[in-house]
């Protein structure tokens, strides 16, 4: 009975480790993918400023269309409906929520969360900016917008496990 | 006797599994390279437009030799955008830049005949989109 009892605890050891792993790997490319996701975002939503303006020399960002932007992408990358809310589809299960930092060249950056705006600030070039989610700093010294991609915790199957919260962030600037 | 069946049974199991651990790397390096690839490819056609026909083509090449398949194994959606989408000032859904592909993956399962399962294969799939850079002429 001994050998039977040990035996069949190392196969359920063997499935959970392997169960981990899996898990893992899917965390770590759908991470990745989150990471492209948020680097497409801000790259589509610089590509969106005032012509009139730009010719006069400052690049002055459309937010209304960077939120557009924003948003269709997220939708599409990480298969969500038009709330953000992920279908079935999708490897995430909490709803996934934005920020959007649009620095202009006007010195004011105003800030957008899941798509309302919240707040607008002035700075000067060169400008240290620190992530709220994430803490990284970036120096902006540049037209700039940068989008903070919160997905919620990833999916593991063992139950037991505190599961991380995959947040990921990208700010794209462009050399004219 | 009998502890030499139980191990025998144990042990079969445990190779099952632990095989299966190698192959979830190997198939986990494979899936990275093929996002890798895919966005490379994106990038390329957020400058171009539109996936031309090069990038589709190098796109399959870079697939086909990582993962050890052939070129026409993978699967590009029809829906993939072919022709040339401009930068404009206001977002259009319509002038997105869009690709769906499937890369076919013949092994799975380790140890999938010793199971008796025959259908060990399964496709990875990417969605993305982007917005073009391509200037319309005379801008």
């Amino acid at each position: 009975m001994k050998p039977l009892i040990s035996g069949i605890a190392m196969i359920i050891i063997s499935l959970l480790m392997l169960i981990f792993q899996i898990d893992n790997y899917n965390c770590r490319l759908q991470t990745e993918f989150l990471k492209h996701c948020a680097d497409e975002a801000s790259g589509s939503a610089s590509l969106f400023y005032d012509k009139d303006k730009f010719n006069q020399g400052s690049k002055i960002f459309i937010e209304n269309e960077g939120i557009k932007v924003i948003e269709h992408i997220i939708k599409t990358y990480l298969k969500t409906d038009d709330n953000l809310l992920p279908t079935s589809k999708s490897y995430w299960k909490d709803k996934i929520t934005y920020k959007a930092y649009f620095f202009d060249d006007d010195m004011n950056c105003k800030v957008y969360e899941n798509g309302k705006y919240i707040n607008s600030f002035n700075f000067t070039y060169p400008y240290l900016y620190t992530d709220e989610l994430l803490n990284y700093k970036k120096t902006i010294t540049k037209a700039n917008v940068i989008v903070t991609v919160n997905a919620g915790k990833s999916t593991y199957s063992i139950f037991f496990l505190n599961t991380p919260v995959v947040i990921r962030s990208s700010g794209y600037e462009y050399e004219i | 006797m009998k502890q030499l069946i139980v191990l025998c049974a144990v042990f079969i199991l445990l190779v099952v599994i632990l095989l299966q651990i190698p192959l979830e790397m190997v198939n986990y390096e494979k899936r990275h390279a093929v996002m890798f690839y895919v966005n490379n490819a994106k990038e390329m056609a957020k400058q171009e437009g539109y996936y031309t026909d090069e990038i589709l083509e190098l796109l399959k090449k870079n697939i086909a030799q990582k993962i050890k398949i052939s070129e026409s194994e993978v699967i590009i959606s029809n829906n993939t955008t072919r022709v040339p989408k401009y930068r404009l000032n206001k977002f259009d859904e319509g002038e997105a830049i869009y690709l769906k592909i499937s890369v076919p993956f013949k092994n799975i399962i380790a140890a999938s005949n010793f199971m008796g399962i025959t259908n060990n294969k399964g496709y990875y799939i990417i969605e993305i989109i982007t917005t073009s850079e391509r200037l319309a002429n005379g801008e």
